[in-house]
């Protein structure tokens, strides 16, 4: 069989895994913290027995751009601007994101929205549930009145490209990640956006859907050529 | 191109509970005390189709893998207890929190309620109580024949009877503060009911120790301003135009695909 026809198969795969890919950003425009996904479709030389065969292999990389932040003016939201990410005491261990709507339990323990305790470097103090609000500040040192708490734990990756999502929508780093200092600016009162946007999300998808015609119409070209070649004369 | 069209539906669900939120802030912009909602969404699970750092057909390590979203959900809805503007009313028993706290609300089954409106009213008995007869806890009892009635901000309640020149005390009025006053359970006409996830009610007198003051003849008004909240219903119109789309684009990629045949 002609192999232009395989191709062109592999082609529409591809695209339909970017439109996938479009599909999850565009439901997320509204998640805090979120970081769109960016697919790319590479060409690729594959050794066989009988020589090289091209194809098409689709690649995914997070986009960790900074989302806009949102002024919410409530006490326990954290906002990250700059590389960096919360950690936090996941089910596996430390995990890490950049959703900062935190609250506060009854025994005075920051979580997050699903009840993960926020992770700390030097915690000097216990907070105070019903005292007074909580002041943090850009390095993510926490003060209740004029006792220091401590500082939230903010890091980052030289190589974020490994992290992946788990089940609880945290990144966790593979084993053997390190993690570096973050240059990360905490904003309290505030929340980092979603950095997929409408407008991005929907020129990629028209483009995504005028390659899937192109590549169905050389799919079509080419059957039409062997139902020429299998037609009596 | 399923996947696609599920997770463009998780997003325009997740954008119609937005709009519902939206439409019950916008509809209590003139309820006393009222704290407008807000719903967060987190993103759905992950379809893992290459782990990162696995070997590809070219023998070479891949960078980064492929990790596809499967869409969004709301993970939770929370209450923005942030303070609502104090507006006058002349009413000796307006009572409006300017800062943190609750006024405690006894049903009279035993059931304690909490609740920032401070529209209260006199019984046939004397006794402080809500619009609907819930009476204030601890409770406060004016004599009939007070002429004056003087709230402190620290809650102090004091009347001046018949023709008396000094004022009389009659108790003071406590404030409740939980540690996760989110964590509450909003129960209708501005009531809340303590929960486990909003911690243990803790009594403080008001000003004491981060609990807010009480203003006497003021009354707090909503916390919703119609302008964010239109904002906010706008961007959640077109997010939810623009997931429609996906599902639109999904369906004719896939009439292509049967029109091959």
């Amino acid at each position: 069989m002609n192999v232009g026809l395989y191709r062109s198969a592999v082609g529409m795969a591809s695209q339909q895994r970017q439109l996938d890919s479009i599909a999850a950003n565009l439901a997320n425009v509204g998640t805090t913290g979120f970081k769109r996904g960016v697919t790319a479709a590479h060409e690729i030389e594959v050794q066989r027995p009988r020589g090289k065969v091209r194809g098409v292999m689709t690649l995914a990389e997070v986009d960790f751009a900074q989302g806009n932040l949102q002024r919410t003016g409530r006490e326990h939201d954290l906002a990250l601007y700059g590389d960096g990410f919360f950690a936090v005491e996941g089910p596996d261990g430390e995990a890490y994101t950049r959703d900062g709507a935190f609250h506060l339990t009854e025994g005075g323990v920051l979580v997050t929205e699903e009840g993960f305790p926020v992770a700390w470097d030097e915690l000097s103090g216990a907070i105070d549930p019903v005292g007074q609000p909580l002041k943090i500040d850009e390095t993510g040192a926490v003060r209740q009145g004029i006792q220091d708490i401590g500082r939230l734990r903010v890091v980052d990756f030289a190589d974020k490209g490994r992290l992946t999502k788990d089940a609880q929508g945290l990144w966790s780093a593979p084993p053997g990640l390190q993690t570096v200092p973050s240059e990360a600016h905490v904003h309290q009162f505030a929340l980092e956006e979603s950095n997929a946007t409408g407008v991005e999300e929907m020129v990629a998808m028209i483009g995504v859907q005028r390659s899937f015609e192109v590549v169905a119409r050389v799919f079509e070209a080419i059957d039409q050529t062997y139902e020429r070649l299998t037609q009596p004369f | 191109m399923i996947r696609a069209m599920r997770t463009a539906a998780s997003g325009m669900m997740a954008q119609q509970t937005q709009v519902d939120t939206i439409a019950n802030n916008i509809a209590n912009v003139n309820t006393a005390s009222f704290k407008k909602n807000r719903v967060n969404f987190r993103s759905l699970l992950y379809a893992t189709l290459r782990e990162p750092g696995a070997t590809t057909v070219a023998n070479q390590m891949n960078p980064t893998g492929l990790q596809i979203g499967t869409g969004t959900e709301v993970s939770s809805s929370i209450k923005l207890f942030l303070q609502g503007d104090l507006e006058q009313t002349g009413n000796p028993l307006d009572l409006a929190i300017q800062g943190d706290g609750f006024f405690r609300i006894s049903l009279g089954n035993g059931e304690f309620r909490y609740m920032r409106d401070g529209a209260f009213r006199m019984d046939g008995n004397g006794d402080i109580v809500t619009v609907d007869g819930f009476k204030l806890e601890p409770g406060i009892n004016i004599p009939p024949d007070a002429q004056e009635i003087v709230v402190a901000q620290d809650g102090t309640v004091q009347v001046r009877v018949g023709g008396e020149d000094l004022l009389q005390s009659r108790g003071q009025i406590r404030l409740t503060r939980f540690a996760n006053p989110s964590g509450l359970r909003a129960e209708g006409a501005n009531l809340f009911r303590e929960t486990a996830s909003s911690g243990a009610p803790t009594e403080q007198t008001p000003g004491d120790d981060g609990a807010g003051f009480l203003r006497q003849a003021f009354l707090e008004r909503s916390n919703v301003s119609v302008v964010d909240e239109l904002i906010a219903l706008i961007q959640a119109q077109r997010n939810y135009e623009v997931n429609s789309r996906t599902i639109q684009v999904s369906d004719e990629m896939l009439q292509q695909v049967s029109n091959l045949i």
